[in-house]
């Protein structure tokens, strides 16, 4: 399974595509230009793809996309 | 009369009454203020002046501001909650339900606490950004129900609810929010309506009120299972206006 950063980014980029982020995964998820509906898809998919459950507890939207890869992707 | 003016004399009048009986203790002087305000002309003059971005009727906002004047005094005092209609279905502690109650402001944390000592584990969605009274509404929660998990209302905010329903808690949620023109809580959102569609969980629709011994009332109604969203939302709104003498003006969010 590909897990780099660029892997991750372009996976999740479909979710992102209306308005997509200005930083990238430096974005901060605050900023993203989606609805909680669409970040609840987005959250979904990446259980999804990585076979992993994303602690929702241990984020905030405060942090980057980045961030949200490094602890529980890479 | 202008509406600055009925706030400030309304608050002056409800002021005086707390001065007058100052010598009860806080419960005592909240049930003799409130006996003898909500049948005053006066006051229910005063508070259907005084625009509340809640559209909270007279007696509604009499009550509100009895139990803030009585809050400060003693930060333990709660008004007595009396559940007019619980579902049985919400009444069966085990297995976990991992249904989502909804509500309007004024109603969702009595939904959250009440299901609670029905033995639900619950979670209450709450202002990621909160003002002043909604810090120490935050503050008295976590105090007095420290198994009340509080949810951020965020981006985050719906991925957090399904893992908590997947965890079988159930979820609380005010559903109205403010037009940020007009400073009023008016829109329903149909967000929690689509989540509850997606995910096929149990909707509960709550409505807040109060009786004339100053309790506050939760009239909880369902199970609905949503298959269209935007017409669940228009009999959510219908049903916070059954029985109103003044309809809220309330009508399906953009978002």
């Amino acid at each position: 399974m590909k897990k780099t950063a660029q892997d991750f980014e372009a996976f999740i980029a479909p979710y992102l595509e209306e308005a997509p982020p200005l930083q990238g995964l430096d974005t901060r998820i605050a900023d993203l230009e989606i609805d909680s509906l669409s970040f609840l898809e987005m959250i979904q998919a990446i259980d999804d793809e990585y076979g992993i459950t994303v602690n929702l507890d241990q984020i905030t939207d405060d942090h980057t996309l980045r961030q949200l890869y490094e602890r529980f992707v890479q | 009369m202008s509406r600055q003016l009925c706030r400030t004399a309304l608050h002056a009048l409800i002021c005086v009454h707390f001065l007058s009986v100052r010598s009860l203790s806080p419960v005592e002087q909240f049930a003799r203020v409130w006996s003898r305000l909500h049948r005053s002309r006066l006051a229910r003059l005063l508070a259907a002046g005084y625009a509340h971005r809640c559209q909270l009727d007279p007696r509604e906002l009499i009550m509100a501001l009895c139990f803030g004047f009585t809050l400060r005094k003693d930060p333990d005092f709660t008004v007595p909650l009396r559940i007019e209609r619980m579902p049985a279905e919400l009444k069966q502690t085990s297995p976990p339900l991992g249904a989502i109650c909804i509500s309007t402001h004024a109603g969702h944390a009595s939904a959250a606490t009440a299901l609670l000592e029905l033995g639900h584990p619950s979670c209450l969605l709450v202002d990621a950004a909160p003002n002043a009274s909604g810090q120490a509404l935050h503050s008295w929660l976590r105090e007095r129900h420290p198994d009340l998990k509080l949810i951020p209302n965020d981006r985050l905010s719906l991925a957090r609810v399904v893992r908590e329903l997947e965890g079988g808690r159930s979820v609380c949620c005010a559903v109205d929010y403010q037009d940020p023109r007009r400073k009023l809580y008016c829109y329903i959102s149909p967000m929690l309506f689509e989540l509850a569609r997606r995910t096929g969980r149990p909707m509960y629709f709550g409505r807040p009120g109060i009786d004339p011994a100053g309790n506050a009332i939760l009239d909880v109604e369902g199970p609905h299972f949503v298959t269209d969203p935007l017409a669940s939302t228009q009999r959510f709104i219908e049903f916070i206006n059954e029985g109103r003498q003044t309809p809220r003006a309330l009508s399906i969010g953009p978002h």
